[in-house]
């Protein structure tokens, strides 16, 4: 390890902590109260489910299908025909900011609280 | 004398260079394909290990850029057709891409007073923040930054690994490449 080395590892992690440490403050001050699962397919947003009532849908894309059960407060993927799938191994999520993504199927889900979770994400 | 990561300057290509450039291929093939079956999900979604660019740091300090680049596109795309799928081309090829620029970059402008752990640190950076701009520009989801600081730091981890593995592998193999030119 050289100067530099040490002053380039330094900078990536003081850079990655101060915009979790931000992020995780915007998060805290949501309410997790009437939170909603809003589902975008291609950037768009197509359902907007309660996390409160329990359901489970099948979303079909031209791309492959994602299995969607929302449970217990927390929505998951519980199956997909994508090669990854990191969306179905992202696991439940219930807190608003929180996302579950499968690239290959251009799906985002975002769990979005009574308030958002922050204004704006800078960087 | 010749420092131990000094980058190649001949301009000659011998038949060990084409040899070289093959079996790194080869190699990055199967890293590729090996870390694909330990998915760091849990950590952060998307998160690998990053062996492939172990490989692509050494083809930096071997080969001249244009090797480095050659290596790096065929890896996208040949794991693309192995593994990935179509969509997982865009986002290893911009996260990879910009990944080579940085390592490039730095190993140019720095040169001895940088060592391959931070050369490493710095593409595995450039890596992830090529993968994430390239999801939120196909998802159209500014939102998908949200996963780039955790993911620098699983990426540092490892990057900071690969820049150690590469520091053993380069003096090794500039001695088989110099082997080739004495013929």
């Amino acid at each position: 390890m050289k100067r530099i080395d040490v002053i380039i590892v330094a900078l990536i992690l003081v850079c990655a902590c101060a915009a979790m440490t931000f992020m995780s403050a915007g998060r805290r001050a949501a309410s997790a109260d009437e939170a909603t699962a809003d589902i975008y397919e291609d950037g768009v947003l197509t359902h907007s489910l309660p996390l409160d009532e329990n359901r489970e849908i099948l979303l079909s894309t031209g791309r492959g299908y994602n299995r969607v059960v929302v449970e217990d407060g927390g929505i998951r993927v519980s199956d997909a025909d994508c090669r990854s799938q990191t969306c179905v191994h992202s696991g439940s999520k219930a807190l608003p900011g929180d996302m579950i993504a499968c690239l290959p199927h251009r799906l985002v889900i975002k769990i979005s609280g009574g308030e958002a979770p922050y204004d704006a994400i800078t960087y | 004398m010749r420092s131990t990561y000094e980058r190649g300057k001949s301009n000659k290509t011998t038949a060990n260079d084409v040899a070289l450039i093959g079996v790194l291929l080869a190699f990055i093939l199967v890293a590729g394909l090996l870390e694909r079956t330990i998915p760091l999900d849990f950590l952060v979604p998307g998160a690998r290990l990053g062996l492939s660019n172990a490989v692509v740091l050494t083809a930096v300090y071997l080969f001249r850029f244009r090797a480095a680049l050659l290596l790096t596109v065929l890896k996208c795309a040949l794991l693309s057709v192995l593994a990935g799928g179509p969509s997982s081309f865009i986002y290893s090829l911009s996260g990879s891409l910009l990944s080579l620029a940085a390592m490039q970059i730095l190993t140019r402008v720095f040169a001895e007073r940088i060592s391959p752990v931070g050369v490493s640190a710095a593409g595995a950076a450039c890596h992830s923040a090529g993968q994430v701009l390239a999801a939120c520009a196909v998802l159209e989801n500014i939102g998908m930054l949200a996963y780039l600081p955790p993911l620098l730091i699983v990426s540092l981890v490892s990057g900071v690994l690969v820049g150690v593995i590469v520091k053993y592998t380069v003096p090794r193999l500039r001695a088989f490449k110099k082997s080739g030119m004495r013929q």
